[in-house]
């Protein structure tokens, strides 16, 4: 499969995977006030925002169509 | 492509939460992700492309008008502290990408109010009012809510909602990743992905979500990020620091989430779309069909209804335009007497065409010259059938010449067997 390769290539370069790894620490952070937010819109605890917010990153990260 | 909880969704859904309760609104989202599971088998990845640009701007703008009224109620009627709060919120969130993009603005203009907030003991409305903060890991199970027909039709029209505008915006989110990387990504998978995630999410109690185009743009382009990595790290680290800053998080005044919702709400607006010269410029159909999609989507709170209705608007005006393209003309001189029809003939343009010859007047033998032209529908061979009927009925023959391919095979299939 295509994008477990792209993974792996990322996992062996390690400027690659400092980039990775950054990535997702900067947009996590940028995340969780929204996530807040959006969970107040909806109307239900802060906490089912920020929890949905990590199934639904974790799971399309493996189901997603981009490599 | 980063995936979270969203505004878009969240607006879908919400007036299930308001309504009937957490549970209802979790049921919603399972619920969702199956019809989007079901949309993405159905092949709904073609489908975008009869979702217009103009549609796809009035989407965003209407979003972007959502997001901003949901935050008037923390801004209305509420200590005159959080105003001075909110205006530093907002000072920072616009002046301090200008200065970096190393660190986000949102996470600064949050962890410097809270600060503040904490440290002179000022009393303002924070997220610990708001509900129950995480202080452990949810439980995987199924949502609570009786499983009867009656909870079906509650939550099946805002499931549809949320599955809709929830693969609208991942797949539009999907389509600027594939510019800014010159790759392509497997549009349908992404649609089933979606699906699967939000399963999984509502499995988890949660309020489900889609691709977020902010933090996706800020993965891909500001952070470099190209893998599936980073995606999976963000729910990593959002987990990670929820569960570690837990206690933290009731503190965040609601001033500074705010903030960074007002300044996202004024940069995802498309200003260009409603700016004078692009409004001179474009066709005024499709402003109107923007227009519709964002009026649609606030007046009813649901940006799956704005959209439908900016699709159903952007059609009938297209089809308007492409039959007011259909002429006939008239050759007087000519023997026989020659009509030429150009154009598209179709539902739209096919009505007017019987009122275009001189039933009364005309010669024994007329001809209708439809090289310049195609059949496109059975409204068409009925409006045909119709006008050969009327010289037919005075005694006069009418040939119908210059068709081919499709259009002559519809035309011989169907003539003579459409009834009235």
């Amino acid at each position: 499969m295509i994008s477990i390769h792209s993974v792996r290539q990322a996992l062996r370069s390690p400027a690659r995977l400092r980039t990775e790894v950054l990535a997702g620490l900067v947009v996590a952070l940028a995340l969780i006030p929204e996530a807040i937010a959006f969970s107040v819109i909806a109307g239900v605890d802060p906490r089912i925002g920020l929890f949905s917010s990590v199934t639904m990153a974790i799971t399309i990260a493996v189901a997603g169509g981009r490599r | 492509m980063i995936s979270a909880a969203t505004a878009a969704v969240a607006l879908v859904v919400a007036p299930v939460a308001r309504e009937h309760g957490v549970g209802y609104l979790v049921a919603t989202i399972l619920l969702a992700g199956a019809f989007q599971m079901l949309l993405a088998v159905a092949g709904v990845a073609k489908l975008m492309r009869f979702i217009p640009r103009s549609v796809m701007i009035g989407f965003v703008n209407a979003l972007a008008i959502l997001v901003f009224v949901s935050q008037l109620p923390h801004l209305l009627g509420v200590p005159w502290l959080v105003y001075p709060l909110t205006a530093v919120g907002i000072v920072v969130m616009v002046l301090l990408p200008k200065l970096t993009t190393a660190i986000p603005a949102p996470l600064v203009v949050v962890a410097l109010l809270t600060g503040a907030v904490v440290l002179f003991g000022w009393h303002v409305p924070d997220v610990g009012d708001q509900g129950a903060l995480p202080d452990s890991l949810p439980l995987p199970g199924f949502p609570h809510v009786p499983p009867t027909l009656y909870t079906l039709r509650v939550i099946a029209p805002y499931a549809l909602g949320a599955a809709l505008v929830g693969l609208l915006e991942s797949l539009m989110t999907a389509k600027l990743v594939d510019d800014i990387t010159e790759t392509p990504s497997n549009k349908t998978r992404e649609a089933f992905g979606q699906g699967t995630a939000n399963i999984v999410t509502a499995i988890f109690g949660g309020m489900g979500g889609c691709a977020v185009i902010g933090q996706t743009m800020m993965n891909v382009k500001v952070a470099g990020a190209r893998t599936r990595l980073s995606t999976f790290l963000t729910g990593a680290f959002v987990l990670l620091l929820v569960v570690a800053l837990g206690p933290v998080v009731g503190l965040i005044p609601m001033a500074a989430l705010a903030a960074v919702m007002v300044v996202i709400s004024v940069t995802t607006f498309d200003w260009h779309s409603i700016a004078p010269r692009t409004l001179k410029v474009m066709p005024r159909s499709e402003t109107a069909v923007m227009v519709v999609t964002v009026v649609g989507t606030v007046a009813t709170g649901n940006l799956a209804v704005g959209v439908s209705l900016g699709v159903l608007a952007a059609m009938i005006g297209f089809a308007r335009r492409v039959a007011h393209l259909t002429v006939v003309e008239c050759d007087p001189v000519s023997v026989p007497k020659t009509y030429r029809v150009r154009g598209e003939l179709f539902f739209a343009s096919s009505n007017d065409l019987i009122h275009q010859f001189d039933y009364a007047d005309d010669p024994d033998e007329v001809i209708i010259d439809l090289s310049g032209t195609d059949v496109w529908d059975a409204s068409s061979v009925a409006t045909l059938d119709a006008i050969r009927q009327k010289y037919h009925v005075r005694g006069k023959t009418v040939r119908l010449t210059g068709l081919d391919g499709a259009s002559l095979e519809r035309l011989k299939k169907l003539s003579g067997r459409l009834g009235v």
